[in-house]
């Protein structure tokens, strides 16, 4: 990338509101021609701290509540790793400088939606300072999600693009709000199949079972399958990932690569039903963690401290599932598995069934193994 | 008794006494804000992108 797409400023964004505040008023830095000098004491994203930083003064009704949301705060991930580490405490591991130099690289500033690309596409100004009321979709929704769900959505992962991609030329926007980008609800909850989050009966009210003029969704009742168990096609998974070193023996250092990527189709018991998550089964997607996933940090904290850390440090790993409720965005009208009764009951394949669970797996995913439905007979 | 200086006189001298302590108090606060190199450097794109080269090789070197 040039460094003007990086660091240039266009020069009608200084007759904007923002633009008119002045450099300084947000970065800091000093008003000199030297340009070491002049970026002494600069703040590179002003909009971070505390969920809002510099646009808290204007932008107050936003970042109040931004600052509690899991694009911000990354709720789910947290959760993930305290409990999974548990009973150790996380300050008596590496785990918050992992989670500060890898792990946080995913939270959103308002800046990073905003202004510039995010964190984890290693930054710079999406369109010269310009502020993006409306982010675009393929820099920075895209730029955190690109592996799974944008992937998918436009058909780089996967068997197809989403159809509400290809017919419909929808954005991420057009179903997700900014309202809940900004605003996590209900207040508290720690995965996002939880939060209140886009439902397909909104733009689709004649779908739901009971009211349908389509056998297939009243036969199988309400609340029974979320609606990507019929309508999605196979998706993009990750196994092995988030693994770089292995240090099981001592002063022995083994890299592993992750593994091929794994492109499957399961449907899973949901065991996070709730109000906005109420599916008997869900899509069920494979999360990129395995158990010495960060068997690393034990070798860095004897470096480091000169003391290794707990040798058991995902101590709790069967807790769980790595195996989760996923929001595929590979929707079509016809997939193979709705074509008849017969094309879902009876396919083994279709389901997470024990023979998809490796022996290195928690025991937590053996919860979400679904029973196979037997044939209809006609 | 009356004062041998004037009420108009003495708004005179206070005046005069409390510009300079203005003109500098405003010159402070215009430094303070004034964005005028930052501008002149971010808004030139040719400098923008030797600026991003020797970044990028810098980072390069990094990683070696």
């Amino acid at each position: 990338m040039r460094g003007r797409d990086t660091f240039g400023v266009a020069k009608d964004f200084l007759d904007t509101p923002h633009g008119e505040l002045g450099c300084r008023y947000c970065h800091k830095g000093k008003n000199v021609d030297d340009e070491e000098e002049a970026h002494e004491g600069i703040i590179k994203d002003p909009s971070d701290p505390q969920g809002g930083g510099v646009c808290q003064e204007c932008h107050e009704d936003i970042t109040s509540t931004y600052k509690d949301s899991m694009h911000y705060n990354l709720t789910g991930i947290m959760d993930i790793v305290k409990t999974i580490s548990k009973p150790h405490k996380m300050e008596d591991t590496l785990l918050p400088a992992a989670w500060k130099l890898d792990c946080a690289e995913c939270h959103a500033s308002c800046g990073s939606c905003h202004v510039a690309w995010p964190h984890v596409s290693k930054g710079g100004l999406i369109d010269r300072h310009r502020f993006q009321k409306k982010p675009p979709m393929e820099k920075t929704c895209f730029g955190c999600h690109g592996s799974r769900f944008a992937g998918e959505y436009v058909g780089f992962l996967g068997e197809n693009a989403d159809v509400h991609y290809t017919k419909g030329q929808m954005e991420c926007y057009d179903c997700h709000k900014g309202s809940q980008f900004h605003e996590t609800k209900p207040k508290g909850v720690k995965r996002y199949y939880a939060t209140e989050t886009p439902r397909c009966e909104g733009c689709h009210p004649d779908a739901v079972p009971g009211r349908s003029q389509v056998p297939m969704h009243n036969a199988h009742g309400k609340d029974v399958l979320a609606c990507q168990v019929c309508h999605a096609t196979t998706y993009f998974n990750c196994q092995n990932c988030h693994v770089s070193l292995d240090v099981k023996k001592e002063g022995e250092i083994k890299v592993i690569f992750p593994s091929d990527p794994l492109y499957t189709f399961k449907i899973g018991k949901n065991i996070d039903i709730g109000p906005n998550n109420p599916y008997k089964y869900n899509l069920v997607r494979h999360s990129p963690m395995r158990k010495d996933s960060l068997a690393s940090l034990r070798y860095f904290q004897a470096v480091l401290k000169g003391k290794p850390g707990p040798e058991d440090l995902i101590a709790n790993w069967d807790a769980l599932p790595t195996w989760n409720s996923a929001a595929v965005h590979s929707i079509q009208r016809k997939t193979r598995q709705n074509q008849s009764c017969n094309s879902c009951h009876g396919v083994k394949k279709l389901f997470l069934t024990k023979d998809d669970i490796r022996p290195e797996d928690p025991k937590a995913n053996y919860k979400v193994v679904a029973e196979v439905p037997p044939k209809i007979k006609k | 008794m009356k004062s041998p200086f004037s009420k108009g006189f003495l708004l005179t001298m206070l005046f005069f006494a409390v510009l300079p302590a203005l003109s500098v108090w405003a010159a402070e606060e215009k430094d303070a804000s004034d964005s005028s190199q930052c501008v002149a450097c971010h808004t030139d794109l040719e400098e923008m992108d030797d600026y991003g080269a020797k970044a990028a090789s810098a980072a390069a070197a990094v990683a070696g």
